[in-house]
């Protein structure tokens, strides 16, 4: 550019005095010249004098300009030319609809040029870019928080504050209606976040909303009337809404619900780029949102079915307190081969059958995981229907072998405790102990003592012909009997690697637990158990501990054991 | 508040002796009189239960004792829960003890809080593994995680959660003391956000400070050297060899009862996990509070803190290869010495006889597995 | 970390009219099927009337109910093949397994 710029005396003979070293330099280009390389360059080039009128305006400039060919700056052009802008500086100033880069060069003390290009290609090109990248990143970012999470409150959540953060300014998800009814979460750019329900009559008030709910295609934002949008659409406070645009979210094959986006009356309208890319992101957090909702669905059916195989809540028994606990094998399953269960006698039976005692039994099914779960759940379901008919565990037992026999189930082989508890007054707990092929039980006295039942008896599931023996122990108050499974026993671990825990090691720690209630005494079994195993492989384990206890003794006891 | 102590300290009466029905009297009684349900909880069973921590270090309680009292507080919070119910009006918070944690009461006292303040909240108890975690967070979207972590050495852990916890979407608070009393190891692990008590962590859920989605952090560089990933690989051969070389180094222990090694395999155990949770989050403070409180519970059942320096001694010469892991077992002999020092100015017993008394000591009201590193997040440290 | 648990079964002609199986290693809930699967394929010429298949158990590590059904599993495949089972050698942890469950009534074990 140095090599086009004018000398000032070149211009102005006026300014070759000032200049006035004629002699030693080379001729002065005379003015045609002049004009002639200032013409030749693309950029626009105005010369201005020291009181900023216009002595040379080469015709790219007058192209980018038109007004300039009047003369001088014209109203219109002055802010182009300003002439406060410091020499050298490069700045964008929109003219007309051009956006025009303008720099100023100073020649001498009285001659500068000014320098114009257009760069409204350039720029409308990095707008795009730039507009296309955030895009970009907002579809990455949601990619992302719509992948996180299976749950469908927080697929829809995300799916809200997304849209909220990016594309509107109130974002409402309307999840797909269950029975009568659709939930709704609502997220404005704020972070402010709102849920409930609507029945799903009033969808029909919102323009698109039943369409997009049915999965129909969106419409464009221009033909919804946001005026016809009901009050309780918007949040609080919002006004009226200006724009509106209602996505459905296409899930895997079924519609996953619909979004519900608002602009306000001065913000900008939904334009056709805005709307391609609600529908990308649509999309992708349908697709999150009906893996949830199929994840959810799944999930519930198979807590249903599942829900007889987790421990029961233990029910209060009169005259002892009973704890349990059980850990299923398989890390993310919390059901596995080793049950408990306690059963009181149903008022029919009671009725019937006075002397009917309450029964308790623990008990592992061989195996791990789902199908051990399931035959445990039977066994415990076949007892509850034995003991309609039956309470004794002498004859029990024998029974559920019977079951075992018939069942088609390959593996049905069980070992289990049963035991029917007979509180008395004076505090003491008579329990009668069928022993099937299972670990002894062990007993805890109140001053340390360990003992382990002398019992024996069959695996049930094996043979038709069994032996069980009976056992009957006396819990005194403060007495524990502890039932537990061999997974307790044979859990490999240690401090030094793969030692089993054994019955030895069970019994010194029973034998700490003296003085504690029945629940401490199980939570820290437990704890010594799941340490032992530090975090190794291990078997399902259970343990379940009976302590027979004084009546309660004041009247706040009846009173907080009536709630 | 004057009240509340006085009851306080007759609530720690209660429970020592077992009297449950006595304690739950207690505190339905205080509420009946107007104390507000979470200042019972916050500012009776809460002292009360570290009371009882201090209690069992200073050798006054039995860790069956101890277990009891509460036993007898767990039942005294769900009593308080079943008097005061209050309808959930915000969002909702899944609180859950770190895999391996057995502390639950105080995560419990959390639980309650949140729902007196109107959370739904679902409370997961102790010891609760990762995979059962996020099959919860994906059926029950919470808004939040409460994560408890009352031991240091479950931190390697809990970093396992928080990171599941935020790669599900859902921001993690992390509380209880194994985050370190000020909180540095919440920050070090990319939780959302921390808070010391229980009422701290209630206000923190209900300023909304929590970010609504977690971003993913990175991972700790000091973990490069894989000294921690190799000490977890190596623990049972380790303990195994150590335990030859301090049988080698201490003749008396050749009449220890099968009982009395077990107890010193437990101790050494826990210094190599201790050991393996400082180097996890690079922090030889971690260690060295670890070795001081453990030389004060010991010092409390006359035992000198010699019998630590000895085996951190052993470790020390045993794990050459660690550089990172010998300057922290330099540290930790460091401070054993400390409180051997202090210790000599009281009583004078000799480190080698008392190392034997010790075990013997042990064996005698078997501590049981790690009653000590279990009590560690109870008394204060 | 514990390593994988492994199952080796030999199977050792002892005389005309005897298989015996020498099972080495865990029989557990992931190597009980790795024995039920060799089942068909010991009864070959060596069945019937009068024939025993003897098992020495004596170098089984570890054991669990999965692995006990296995073993009642070849007991009744036996019965079916009309071959005597007989248990030669076992660990005495075994021999309690057996005892608690009263599987010593259904399983010949050598006297001690």
């Amino acid at each position: 550019m140095t090599e086009t710029r004018p000398t000032a005396g070149a211009v102005r003979p006026a300014g070759v005095s000032r200049t006035g070293q004629a002699g030693k330099t080379p001729p002065v280009p005379d003015p045609a010249l002049l004009h002639a390389i200032i013409e030749a360059s693309t950029e626009g080039v105005v010369l201005c004098d020291a009181d900023g009128r216009f002595v040379m305006v080469n015709s790219a400039a007058a192209r980018l300009v038109p007004e300039l060919a009047a003369g001088d700056p014209p109203a219109a052009a002055r802010s182009l030319f300003d002439r406060t802008c410091p020499v050298g500086e490069t700045r964008h100033t929109a003219h007309g609809d051009r956006l025009l880069q303008v720099r100023r060069e100073r020649f001498s003390l009285v001659h500068h040029a000014w320098y114009l290009r257009d760069v409204t290609g350039d720029s409308a090109r990095t707008d795009a870019l730039l507009e296309e990248r955030r895009r970009n990143e907002f579809l990455v970012e949601a990619s992302r928080r719509l992948s996180a999470s299976l749950n469908t409150r927080r697929c829809a959540r995300a799916t809200a504050e997304l849209a909220a953060s990016f594309l509107t300014d109130a974002a409402m998800v309307v999840l797909p209606p269950t029975g009568r009814h659709a939930s709704w979460l609502r997220a404005l750019p704020d972070g402010t976040l709102q849920e409930g329900t609507i029945a799903l009559g009033d969808t029909a008030a919102v323009p698109g909303l039943s369409e997009a709910l049915a999965g129909f295609p969106p419409v464009p934002s221009r033909w919804l009337d946001p005026a016809q949008a009901p009050a309780w659409l918007m949040p609080e406070g919002f006004g009226q809404a200006g724009h509106l645009l209602v996505t459905p979210l296409p899930g895997n094959g079924v519609p996953a619900g619909a979004l519900v986006l608002a602009r306000r009356e001065d913000g900008p309208a939904f334009d056709e780029a805005d709307e391609i890319l609600v529908r990308v992101f649509a999309a992708r957090a349908g697709a999150a949102i009906s893996a949830a909702v199929l994840y959810q669905e799944q999930s519930a059916t198979n807590a249903t079915l599942t829900g007889d195989l987790l421990p029961p809540a233990l029910p209060p028994v009169p005259g002892v307190e009973i704890a349990g606990s059980l850990r299923a094998s398989q890390q993310t399953g919390l059901i596995g081969g080793d049950f408990y269960d306690v059963y009181l006698p149903d008022a029919v039976t009671a009725a019937a059958d006075p002397g009917r005692r309450p029964l308790l039994t623990l008990g592992d099914v061989c195996g791990k995981g789902t199908g051990a779960a399931v035959l445990a759940g039977q066994v415990r379901q076949c007892l509850r229907a034995l003991l309609l008919l039956e309470g004794e565990p002498e004859r029990l037992v024998p029974l559920i072998n019977r079951s075992l026999l018939a069942s088609p189930a390959r593996n049905a082989y069980v070992t289990l405790v049963l035991g029917a508890l007979r509180p008395e007054p004076s505090g003491h707990t008579q329990v009668e102990l069928a022993v099937a092929g299972h670990p002894a039980p062990l007993v805890l006295r109140a001053d340390g003592t360990v003992e382990e039942l002398a019992s024996y008896g069959s695996m049930l599931g094996v043979l038709k012909q069994i032996v069980v023996t009976i056992v009957t122990v006396d819990l005194a108050p403060g007495d524990v009997l502890l039932l537990y499974s061999d997974g307790i026993t044979e859990a490999f671990g240690g401090p030094a690697g793969r030692e089993m825990f054994g019955a030895e090691r069970l019994k010194a720690a029973l034998a700490t637990c003296a003085g504690m209630p029945v629940a401490a005494v199980v939570e820290r079994l437990e704890q010594i158990s799941t340490e032992w195993l530090a975090h190794g492989e291990h078997d399902d384990r259970a343990l379940l501990a009976v302590q027979a206890v004084r009546p309660a003794p004041r009247a706040r006891d009846r009173e907080r054991a009536a709630r | 508040m004057t009240g509340l102590t006085v009851a306080t300290a007759r609530y720690v009466e209660l429970i020592g002796e077992a009297d449950e029905y006595g304690a739950i009297d207690l505190v339905l009684d205080m509420i009946d009189a107007g104390v507000p349900a979470e200042r019972v909880l916050l500012d009776m069973i809460a002292p009360a239960q570290r009371r009882v921590g201090e209690l069992w270090a200073a050798n006054d309680w039995s860790v069956a004792r101890e277990h009891a009292a509460t036993a007898i507080s767990e039942r005294a919070v769900a009593a308080v829960a079943g008097k005061v119910r209050v309808p959930p009006g915000r969002g909702r918070v899944t609180v859950a003890c770190t895999d391996g944690e057995y502390h639950a009461l105080p995560t419990r006292l959390l639980a309650e809080v949140l729902r007196l303040r109107g959370w739904q909240v679902d409370f997961l108890g102790a010891s609760v593994p990762g995979p059962h975690l996020i099959t919860h967070l994906h059926q029950r979207g919470p808004d939040a995680v409460a994560l408890s972590c009352a031991l240091p050495t479950r931190l390697p852990r809990a970093h396992a959660t928080i990171t599941a916890c935020q790669a599900v979407g859902i921001p993690v608070l992390a509380g209880g003391r194994g985050f370190g009393e000020d909180g540095r190891f919440a920050r070090l692990l990319g939780a959302d956000g921390w808070a010391p008590t229980a009422d701290a962590a209630a206000d923190h859920l209900a300023s909304g400070r929590l970010p609504h989605f977690p971003a993913p952090i990175d991972a700790l560089a000091h973990l490069a050297d894989e000294e921690y990933t190799q000490l977890a690989r190596r623990r049972a051969d380790l303990l195994t060899t150590v335990m030859g070389t301090l049988m080698g180094a201490f003749p008396p222990m050749a009449t220890y009862s099968q009982q009395q090694l077990e107890a010193t395999t437990e101790d050494l155990a826990h210094i190599a996990d201790f050991l393996a949770a400082a180097l996890y989050v690079d922090d030889t403070r971690l260690f060295t509070d670890f070795v001081g409180w453990t030389c004060q519970v010991l010092r409390a059942r006359g035992v000198p803190a010699a019998s630590v320096a000895l085996g951190l001694r052993v470790f020390h010469d045993e794990l050459a290869e660690f550089p990172r892991a010998r300057r922290m077992l330099a540290a930790g002999a460091k401070a054993a010495r400390t409180a051997d020092d202090r210790a000599d100015d009281g009583a004078g017993d000799t480190a080698v006889e008392g190392a034997g008394d010790r075990a013997g000591d042990r064996a005698g009201d078997r501590a049981g597995a790690s009653a000590p590193a279990d009590a560690y997040s109870e008394t204060g440290h | 970390m514990q390593e994988k648990t492994q199952l080796n079964v030999e199977v050792v002609p002892a005389g005309p009219g005897v298989t015996r199986l020498v099972m080495t290693g865990d029989l557990d809930y992931h190597t009980a099927g790795d024995l039920s699967a060799l089942l068909p394929g010991l009864f070959g010429a060596q069945a019937g009337q009068g024939t025993v298949m003897e098992a020495d158990l004596s170098g089984l590590e570890f054991i669990d109910s999965s692995g006990v059904a296995a073993l009642i599993h070849l007991y009744q495949a036996c019965e079916q093949h009309e071959m005597a089972l007989r248990i030669v050698a076992l660990t005495s942890y075994l021999r309690h397994l057996f005892q608690v469950t009263a599987l010593d009534r259904l399983f010949d074990l050598p006297t001690l």
